[in-house]
């Protein structure tokens, strides 16, 4: 697809406002804002790992709000069935007939909460919808409407009676975004915002204001996805994943999907920092939030209090950036 | 001891860490350890098979149990060395073994043996500290305080049962083979001469044998590797590595003139602050030797006297009295200075009590001092205050890298020309577009790498430079025309080299002319 230069401007343009947009509701969380974004924009799937209370609900209702989009949200408990996700077909007494009963899933934004809780089968049944983008309800293929995005969130602490997504799976989400506590500034502001004439603490996303519709989100993908990329930075993308396979500190380092991912978000990347063009730098910004699940530390690493970034920081440091 | 030169991250650990860097370490250097090991430990085990009475064969590995420490003391060699950088071979380790044997076997190898299972965090104080009786002593408690010595006890225990569960199962599983088949007993090797006078009764020297064969080196690294946690807690050793880097690079810093007349400045504070140091004691060579009286001594006034002295000469003469040192060094003042009794009066006081009798001199001197003391230590700080950061623990990289290539551009001074604007508008004329546009940005790093001394890895890129550079404007050791001139410049190099979107030509005069001023400085 060839995009002319007016609808790059464009689509920058829209980006900016999207982010402008969100940032009224969602205080604070920058980073979070930027990854999920930028996810949103290269057509993948996040993996959301903070401590509750951090504003993930409200940040999947500001983006959904942004484009007129539905927006579901399942609780994950150990007892959640496939079908529970997926939906079901019903004997209608009257009609004397089966009826599909479609379930959560068949929304715009999904927000899958503490994804760990459920059984694998259930985890599974909702990778492969993330996957295929197509559920199938009694031997039916039904498809879910685009743009589609599961926003999946794990509870860092709290892991006993939980079911961790084994690493083949983690794969399938395009980043993995952690939210740390707000500021002080930032919280105090929050604070002041919730709490100013407002009845209860539901989540208000009264102030974000609808500027594009879902089609357009359709269109914004695809621009992106011809955002131009130079030989030398996917050669740059594909160097960093080869060198977490043999880093010290790194067990099992990220497979060939890491440097297809890490492509497509810079992608999305460089055209948040306005840009139709990827630089290196997206690649290494994207790095974290890219590989930080697609790689399993060494014992020692763990043992040592090391983490997924600092040993990503390191490789990121070491490894020469393209030859131009 | 050279710091530096150590292989492993001296910082203080969590115990549990510390003793897991002896695995790693271990790992290290597995070969020499296992061999020396061995070397050792299957030759003693074959002497005390050989000595053992013959009521006594089951249980004769209890002698071996006994005498491990000492085996231990040829891994804590071999890793000592090892940490440093320096290689040894098992021919060297074995050699030196008598040696490491000197010091603190007696109590090792009697009440300490059945009761200190956290021995191995001591046995470096006599095997490398040469550490004897009240000294060594001091130096224990002070290794093993903050729990350093609970944890060797309980990883000792841990290290214990797990050789144990080895011995036994390599036991049982013989047991196995040597019991009937309709009575299957895997304990029967374990029940005392169950075959008297069969080689058989030597299995369980055998299963120790090979169970602390394989596990001993463990505990001794794991030990070692805590024990070096220690010394690198007590003596701040990280803290040191990092003065020394500090030091190393603020000597870089000075060598390039722009800080040597803070160094000046230094050392004429440092001579004014600073007493003279005692001239005689400074030169230790021309203090007399001790016993040499003959020379002050008065002429002896009998024969009686003469015999005396020449009997305390030639005893003085002895080895056990030549030994004498000289020792210099700085102490607190705590004498009270002689009150000068003198009737000449200084200018200074001649002139407060003629001009100003009533002026309290010292009530306004002292605080000006202060205050000037205070202004000079905070000018210091202030004029290091990059280098200071460098402190922060794991905030900065340890070690300053100028990187000799950004993203694949040499910007070595010695690599550029002299007139860089002109060079590439001469490139540009030419038609050699991506070259002008490589020389000017490679330039301006080199500009920012070398004169103005920031931070740049040999891993950034151009995002990681233009974001070090904005750092230094906001810390106000770039300026803001500098700054801005190397984001543009980023900005068009990244359009060319990753868009192939060319500045044009107005745009590149542009960027040229304003080099000069804004880069040009010094590169």
């Amino acid at each position: 697809m060839t995009v002319s230069p007016e609808h790059f401007t464009q689509a920058i343009e829209i980006a900016r406002r999207l982010k402008s947009e969100i940032d009224r509701a969602v205080i604070g969380q920058d980073n979070a804002i930027q990854s999920v974004l930028a996810c949103f924009l290269a057509g993948g799937h996040v993996l959301l790992e903070g401590m509750p209370g951090l504003g993930k609900t409200l940040l999947v209702k500001a983006l959904a709000k942004t484009f007129s989009g539905q927006f579901a949200r399942i609780q994950f408990t150990p007892d959640l069935m496939p079908a529970d996700l997926i939906g079901h077909a019903m004997f209608d007494i009257k009609s004397q007939n089966f009826t599909v009963r479609r379930g959560p899933i068949f929304t715009n934004l999904l927000l899958a909460d503490e994804i760990n809780r459920a059984p694998a089968k259930t985890q599974a049944a909702l990778l492969e919808v993330m996957q295929e983008r197509q559920a199938t309800i009694e031997g039916e293929s039904h498809q879910l409407e685009a743009p589609y995005m599961v926003l999946a969130t794990q509870n860092p602490l709290e892991q006993e009676g939980t079911y961790p997504l084994p690493e083949a799976q983690l794969d399938r989400f395009l980043v993995k975004v952690l939210m740390d506590y707000p500021s002080a500034e930032e919280e105090l502001a929050l604070t002041r915002q919730v709490t100013n004439n407002r009845l209860g603490d539901g989540l208000d996303v009264s102030s974000v204001n609808t500027i594009i519709k879902p089609d357009t989100v359709i269109t914004l993908q695809q621009i992106v996805a011809a955002v131009r990329v130079d030989e030398q930075v996917v050669d740059y993308a594909v160097r960093i994943v080869r060198a977490t396979r043999d880093w010290p500190g790194i067990g099992i380092g990220a497979g060939p999907r890491g440097a297809i991912a890490l492509i497509r978000l810079a992608r999305a990347w460089a055209l948040l920092d306005e840009r139709d063009f990827v630089t290196p730098d997206d690649i290494k910004q994207s790095a974290y939030p890219v590989l930080r699940h697609r790689i399993a530390m060494t014992p020692e690493a763990e043992l040592e209090g090391l983490d997924p970034d600092r040993l990503l920081r390191g490789l990121l440091e070491q490894l020469p950036a393209p030859r131009a | 001891m050279k710091l530096e030169q150590l292989q492993v991250d001296a910082r203080p650990r969590p115990h549990a860490q510390a003793i897991d860097l002896g695995m790693a370490l271990l790992r290290e250097h597995a070969r020499t350890v296992y061999l020396c090991w061995w070397a050792l430990w299957l030759p003693l085990g074959l002497i005390v098979a050989l000595l053992s009475p013959h009521g006594f064969l089951s249980w004769n590995w209890v002698i071996l149990w006994w005498l491990r420490p000492l085996i231990e003391r040829s891994t804590i060699f071999i890793l000592s060395r090892g940490v440093f950088g320096e290689t040894i071979s098992v021919r060297q380790a074995l050699r030196a073994w008598p040696r490491l044997l000197r010091k603190g076997w007696i109590r090792t190898l009697t009440w300490w043996r059945p009761i200190v299972t956290g021995r191995g965090l001591y046995q470096p104080v006599w095997v490398l500290e040469g550490a004897d009786g009240a000294q060594a002593t001091q130096r224990r408690r002070v290794l093993g305080a903050r729990g350093a010595y609970g944890s060797a006890a309980w990883f000792g225990i841990i290290c214990a049962h797990f050789e144990f569960v080895l011995q036994l199962a390599l036991l049982s599983l013989l047991g196995l083979f040597f019991s009937s088949v309709d009575e299957m007993n895997p304990f029967l090797l374990l029940q005392d001469e169950f075959a008297p006078g069969r080689w058989e009764n030597h299995l369980p020297l055998v299963g120790y044998l090979i169970s602390a064969g394989l596990i001993g080196p463990y505990y001794a690294a794991s030990c070692f590797t805590l024990y070096l946690n220690r010394r690198a807690e007590l003596e701040g050793w990280d803290i040191e590595i990092a003065l020394r880097r500090l030091l190393r690079r603020r000597q870089s810093l000075l060598d390039r003139g722009a800080a040597k007349s803070m160094l000046g400045l230094l050392v004429a504070g440092f001579c004014l602050v600073l007493p003279a140091p005692d001239s005689q004691a400074a030169d230790c060579s021309k203090l007399p030797v001790p016993g040499d009286t003959a020379a002050s001594r008065a002429s002896a006034v009998s024969a009686q006297q003469r015999q005396l002295r020449a009997s305390i000469d030639s005893l003085s003469r002895g080895q056990e009295f030549s030994h004498w040192e000289c020792v210099t060094k700085w102490e607190a003042k705590t004498k009270v200075p002689e009150k000068i009794d003198t009737d000449e009066e200084s200018w200074l006081s001649k002139l407060f009590r003629t001009r100003a009798p009533d002026l309290p001199v010292a009530e306004i001197l002292k605080p000006l001092v202060i205050t000037l003391a205070i202004a000079l230590i905070v000018w210091l700080l202030w004029r290091n205050r990059r280098l200071l950061g460098g402190l922060l623990p794991a905030a900065r990289d340890p070690e300053r890298q100028i990187a000799s290539e950004i993203a694949g551009l040499d910007i070595r001074p010695e690599s550029l020309p002299g007139d860089i604007p002109t060079s590439v508008l001469q490139l540009w004329q030419r038609g050699q577009r991506r070259e002008a546009l490589a020389l000017l940005y490679r330039a301006s790093v080199s500009r920012l790498a070398h004169a103005d001394s920031l931070e740049i890895a040999p891993g950034f890129t151009e995002g990681d430079c233009l974001q070090s550079a904005r750092q230094a404007e906001r810390q106000g050791l770039l300026s803001q025309p500098a700054g801005v001139l190397f984001a543009e410049i980023t900005r068009a190099w990244q359009a060319a080299a990753y868009a192939d979107r060319w500045p044009q030509d107005e745009q590149l005069r542009n960027l040229c002319l304003r080099w000069p001023p804004a880069l040009g400085g010094q590169s």
